[in-house]
């Protein structure tokens, strides 16, 4: 499992090491079931505090792509992917939703806004 | 308990070794000129040691750290007293073994001479050590130094009172009881003064902030 | 809240000196900084927690007792200034010592940690170096099998590639959740690594103890003009600084009203921000 994080960025490392986390699960780099390594280990691996490893995993855990059990450890969540994948697209539909607006609101076309958006995936 | 006897036996090791040397030397010398002075010394140096444990523990500051070693606070006292009372041993098994030699097996000139040691070790230790308890090695320093002479002028009564009271028992030829009567008695003495000493050092170490 | 020591309420004066309403407590499993400027009270309380100072109010608890016993003391680790071993000792005698000191001393661990250290078996203690010594006082603290390390200044005099193996045994000490450790030092950097706690004590009082990634959300560096200070909510401000050119403020971040560029304060702008009140 890769996990880099910088102590220079504005994003808090807690989310850092989330959205990487959630990244992975995405990818289908992390599958179901596969144990993460311990709050504990992670935290002593990346030279970080605990309270920010138990952060990022407990948010993990509210957002369906972890489990935490008590005990055992912290494995990749396995029935809710699929939602999360939901999720996201809500929030994707959500933002584009926005972008939209603006677009109306300062006579962007439709086509302009199809060029933007191949750049940016292609930027990617 | 045992960690602080291990850790005043190799903090004087060295002290030991060479003091063991002089004694002997000393020892010699009481043999020689067949003079029991030199003998004492010995019971002087030795009892002197574990004052001088209680130097280095004051200068490494180790009672303050003792705090939180899993060790008694009174184990601190108790150590010094057992201690003690192996120096004491030592200097007595030299002594007798000098005065063998010195009064050619007479029993008792021997006996006399052993028990000579065990009074200066033991009152020696049973002064000191509340004192340094109380006010730490420095400034009982000037305790030390007068205890020092003292030494030298108990020693003399000692030997003095006992000399007299020789040549009384022989005109009185009640000699071996009175003489044992005031060896039991010299002994009671100190085995009484030493607890004493030992109780009022675990009470000023109780209240004491190291 | 399984906290492994609690201080409530502690006071303690000396003469012209003296730490007041001290609350400080730690939960198992983690690792608490503690800073202050020199004199501001660390070794005092630190003194205080550990039952070497006597308080004068206050209740001090060590795994849930206030009073300590002799098996207690064997699950605490200690590094306070200071050496306490006479100094013609050497490593060889320490080990004589402290075998029959602590029950639970494990002479394999601390052979290797010397061996690792470079600590030599035959030296005198009056012959080691400012950084033997400290590395001699970790290596103690650590091989009993503590519970509860108290660190006082241990890494003071080590150099960086040291101190990184010190805060590497830190961290594997925690990996077990029962242990924490408290560790009190001026190399903020350090504390920055591994703690995740950080208690800020100044004039013998606590000023905060906080979550070390609260502490980066909560506080900012805000950077603006000479003259633009003033137009800043009093409230928002802890400290600030001014050059001849700009001003740094430490600010609470939430508070400030309007828009200038702030940066993530790092502990030690802390501590030196708060030593420079704002009037």
């Amino acid at each position: 499992m890769d996990i880099i994080i910088s102590n220079q960025s504005q994003e808090p490392i807690y989310a850092q090491i989330e959205n990487q986390i959630k990244a992975l699960i995405m990818q289908n780099k992390l599958k179901e079931g596969q144990p993460l390594p311990s709050m504990r280990n992670l935290a002593k691996e990346l030279r970080i505090s605990i309270i920010t490893t138990k952060r990022a995993y407990e948010e993990l855990e509210r957002d369906g792509f972890i489990v935490i059990v008590a005990g055992k450890g912290c494995f990749v969540a396995s029935k809710n992917i699929q939602l999360v994948r939901e999720e996201n697209l809500k929030e994707i539909e959500n933002l584009l939703t926005k972008a939209v607006d603006i677009a109306n609101m300062c006579d962007i076309s439709y086509t302009e806004m199809q060029e933007i958006l191949s750049m940016l995936y292609e930027g990617k | 308990m045992k960690g602080l006897i291990v850790k005043d036996f190799l903090t004087v090791k060295n002290s030991l070794k060479s003091m063991f040397l002089l004694s002997i030397v000393f020892c010699f010398i009481a043999v020689v000129a067949e003079n029991e002075f030199f003998i004492s010394f010995s019971a002087i140096y030795f009892a002197m040691l574990s004052t001088t444990t209680m130097t280095w523990d004051e200068r490494s500051k180790f009672n303050h750290f003792a705090g939180i070693m899993p060790i008694k606070k009174s184990d601190i006292v108790t150590s010094k007293y057992i201690e003690g009372i192996f120096l004491c041993i030592i200097s007595v098994i030299l002594g007798g073994i000098t005065s063998f030699f010195m009064y050619d097996g007479a029993i008792q000139d021997i006996t006399q001479s052993i028990i000579n040691n065990v009074s200066i070790s033991i009152v020696y230790q049973s002064l000191m050590l509340p004192i340094i308890f109380k006010f730490g090695v420095e400034k009982s320093m000037i305790v030390l130094m007068i205890s020092y002479f003292s030494v030298f002028f108990i020693t003399g009564v000692i030997m003095f009172v006992t000399s007299k009271s020789n040549v009384e028992m022989t005109i009185s030829n009640f000699e071996n009881l009175n003489q044992t009567t005031f060896l039991i008695l010299n002994l009671l003495f100190l085995v009484v003064l030493y607890i004493v000493s030992m109780l009022i050092s675990l009470r000023i170490n109780k209240n004491k902030e190291w | 809240m399984d906290n492994i020591f609690e201080m409530n309420n502690v006071c303690k004066s000396f003469k012209d000196f003296g730490i007041k309403n001290v609350n400080l407590s730690l939960e198992k499993g983690y690792i608490m900084g503690f800073i202050g400027a020199n004199g501001a009270g660390k070794s005092t309380t630190i003194n205080c927690l550990l039952g070497l100072l006597n308080i004068d109010s206050g209740t001090v608890k060590i795994f849930g007792k206030e009073k300590l016993e002799n098996s207690d003391k064997e699950k605490i680790g200690v590094v306070l200034d200071g050496c306490p071993y006479a100094e013609m000792l050497t490593i060889k005698d320490i080990k004589k010592i402290l075998k029959e000191v602590y029950k639970s001393w494990d002479m394999d661990k601390f052979e290797n940690l010397c061996k690792n250290f470079a600590i030599p078996e035959n030296k005198k203690i009056k012959e080691f170096s400012t950084g033997m010594k400290a590395k001699l006082n970790i290596a103690t603290a650590i091989c009993h099998t503590p519970q509860l390390l108290v660190l006082d200044e241990p890494t003071s005099g080590l150099d960086p590639v040291v101190r990184d193996e010190i805060l590497d045994i830190l961290l594997d000490f925690v990996q077990n959740e029962n242990n924490s450790v408290l560790i009190s030092s001026h190399i903020t950097s350090d504390l920055e690594k591994v703690c995740d706690y950080i208690a800020f004590i100044k004039d013998g009082e606590i000023v905060f103890v906080e979550n070390k990634d609260e502490i980066y959300e909560k506080y900012a560096i805000l950077h603006c003009k000479n003259d633009e200070i003033n137009t800043i909510d009093k409230s928002a401000i802890i400290g600030y600084k001014q050059n001849s050119f700009s001003t740094q403020a430490l600010v609470y971040a939430d508070k400030v009203n309007g828009e200038f560029l702030m940066d993530k304060p790092s502990i030690e702008d802390i501590m030196l921000f708060y030593t420079k009140e704002a009037k």
